[in-house]
Parts: structure tokens; sequence; C-alpha cells
């Protein structure tokens, strides 16, 4: 066997040399004085940088960033405090109401009803107009995509097969690389 | 991946899986103690990989807990076919990364000028066990080897830490660095070399 180059050391010290290459390196170990002393001297500096000590952690280092998280808000029962609060401060705003106005209990819930459902009535004309905004907007896509189609198609009349191909096989690259960018961001949303 | 401790080995590479992964999702529906319970078990080895890094103790304290808010952060995004801790020191090493692009350094040459001061290359580590005039020679090879580090280009320096101080295998480094494990391999041992001429060179 030849002299063992030092990359084949370090395996051989981290038993990463499969069982015949370490066979093979033993036999040479014990009849080369030169990769003997390699190996030594290789061996020694590996067993100095394990012997490196762990850096002190100061003791309150967890607490210290548990301060800097904030309160988790969506906690399982957020909801139900929420609308606990809500129709807390619903009876109580009711009843200062009532107390300062002087106007009647049953008034006061009738008038309460009316703006309810006066609100309900705004919100869903507001709805029904965004939805009727979407299905526009769709409606325009469609259209826009189908004409896109059709460019293509005579673009495609107008050019050698050979390039067309080659402009759609670009665009695909191109759609790939955008892709595999946004997927590196959103499921490896580590790096900031 | 070296222990938390430094000394004491993880039940076994599974059990510690589904704990971390049993912690992350206690930690996503707001248990903090689960959390506490993650940066008690990491936050040892991590502030060795960035103390290693930024060669100064403070710093890496700092870094250690903006590290571990990033992580906090993330964990929506964690997916338990990865490994925590390889996904943790991603995290790390993307943030150290970003320092070095910040600070326009990237990547510190072995041709540049260091203060050899104590202050800017010593690192405040604990004691070791006390036998007598050994123990003064034990440290001063061990401050060689750190000093000998810090001249290493910052990029081999992190694997060569990754490797032989936090012990993650290179099929783990690779993940991390997304590199080829060959070129990871190829790379710790260039620096194992760098590092011996390294500390030939200054004895």
């Amino acid at each position: 066997m030849n002299c063992l180059r030092p990359p084949d050391i370090y395996l051989y010290l981290e038993n990463g040399l499969d069982p015949s290459a370490a066979r093979e390196a033993d036999e040479h170990l014990a009849l080369c004085p030169g990769c003997r002393s390699a190996f030594e001297e290789r061996r020694a500096l590996m067993d100095a940088v394990a012997g490196l000590p762990d850096l002190e952690v100061p003791p309150d280092l967890a607490g210290k960033i548990l301060a800097r998280i904030p309160p988790d808000r969506s906690s399982r029962f957020g909801w139900l405090v929420a609308f606990i609060i809500g129709l807390s401060s619903f009876f109580v705003g009711g009843l200062a109401y009532v107390i300062l106005t002087g106007q009647s209990l049953t008034g006061f819930l009738i008038d309460a009803n009316r703006s309810t459902w006066s609100a309900l009535r705004d919100t869903s004309m507001v709805f029904i107009k965004f939805a009727k905004l979407t299905v526009l907007g769709l409606d325009l896509l469609i259209r826009f995509i189908g004409e896109m189609g059709k460019g293509l198609a005579r673009f495609g009349v107008l050019i050698r097969p050979e390039v067309y191909a080659a402009c759609l096989l670009l665009f695909l690259v191109l759609a790939a690389l955008f892709v595999a960018g946004l997927r590196r961001m959103f499921l490896h949303g580590e790096k900031s | 991946m070296k222990t938390p401790s430094g000394n004491k080995p993880f039940p076994s590479d599974s059990v510690s899986r589904d704990e971390d992964n049993a912690l992350v999702r206690r930690a996503l529906k707001g248990d903090r103690k689960a959390f506490e319970m993650i940066i008690l078990k990491y936050q040892q080895p991590l502030l060795n990989y960035l103390g290693r890094m930024t060669g100064e103790r403070e710093m890496a304290l700092d870094f250690t807990q903006e590290v571990f808010l990033k992580v906090y952060a993330s964990l929506p995004s964690f997916q338990p076919r990865f490994k925590f801790s390889t996904w943790l020191f991603k995290i790390a090493s993307n943030f150290m990364i970003d320092f070095w692009r910040k600070k326009k350094i990237s990547a510190i040459s072995l041709d540049r000028t260091r203060d050899d001061g104590e202050n800017s290359t010593s690192l405040q580590v604990p004691d070791a066990e006390p036998p007598v005039a050994r123990r003064y020679e034990l440290a001063q090879i061990k401050k060689r080897i750190e000093r000998a580090l810090e001249r290493v280009p910052a990029d081999l320096r992190e694997l060569f830490v990754l490797r032989h101080l936090n012990e993650f295998s290179y099929e783990e480094i690779a993940e991390i660095k997304g590199l080829p494990v060959g070129t990871v391999k190829n790379r710790v041992f260039q620096t194992n070399e760098m590092l011996r001429g390294l500390l030939e060179g200054s004895s």
C-alpha cells in the first residue's frame, strides 16, 4: 500500500475507512515510520481539539430570552375571553346609557336591535359589492389568459418550432426557479 | 451532535428527535415552558458555535439570544421530517452569514492582521480540573488552538466548529450548509491541515 494521505489519516482516525482499507492502513502504519509519525501528529491535534472547553453559559440566559418573547395572545381560550369582554362591555354600556339618558330598558333594547340590524344590512351590502368585484376580476383574468393563449399560438406560427420550444423551455426554467425560491423562502423561512 | 453539557450523551438520536418534536408542538401551542426546555437543551452547543465564530463571548451571548428569538419566530415553519438540531444550526449559520454581510466581512482571511491582545482573542471558558503543571501546559495548548482557529477563514472555521466542537456528522453539516457531503469532508480535512500548519508556525 502507498503512504497515507492526510484525508486518509483523518478518515482512519474517525473510523471512516471501509474495513478492508482500514486493515491495509493498520498494516502500513505498522511498517512505515513516516506515516506513523504523521498519524500520531494528527491524532494529537484532534485530541487537543476535542478537549477544547465549553464556553460558560450564564444561568439567566434562558430567562432573558423568554423575557423578550411577547406573551402568546392566541391562547386556547382567547376567543372566550374576547366574547366575555364584548358581552360585558355591551351590558355595562347599555346600563350606563339607560342611567344617563333616563330612557327605559325596553327602549334601549329596541334601539340596540335596530342598530344591529342596520349594521348587518350595511355589512352585507359591502360584502355583496366585494363579491361582484371579485367575479368581475376573475372574468377579466380568464379573458386575459385566453388572449395570452391566442397570442402565443400566433407567435408559434410565426417562428420556427425549435425557437418556440426553446422559449417555452426557458419560461419553464424561470418559472421553476421562481417557485423553488418561493418554496425556500416559505418552508425554510428562517433566514431573515 | 455534542451534548448540551458537552459530556453526557443524548438518550438516543431517535428519542431526542421525538423529544424535540414534542417540545416544538407544545411550544407552538403557546407553552413557554416547552420553549424554555429547548433553550436549555441547545444553549450550550449554540454558544460554543457562536463563540468560536465571533471570537467574543459577549457578542456570542447576544447572538445566542437573537438566534433563539429567530427560532421561536420560525417555529411554525419547522417540519418534523427535519432534525431540529440541524434546523436550529441552519438558522444560526444564516444569522452569521447575515451578520458578516452587514459588516461587509465576507470571510476573515489568513492575511488579515489581527490584534493578539488578550481581550480580542481569548474566550472566557470555565476552568478544567486542576492537575498541577500539566494544567498550565494544556491551557496554553488550548489557547493556541483557539487563536489559530481565529485565523482560519470564517467559512472553513464554521465547518470545522460544526464537526469537531458541535460534533455534527458530515451528513448533518451538509444539510445545515446545503453542500455535498464530499465537499464538507474535504473542507474539514483541509481546515484540519491548515490549523496544524498554523500551530506549527506559531510554536
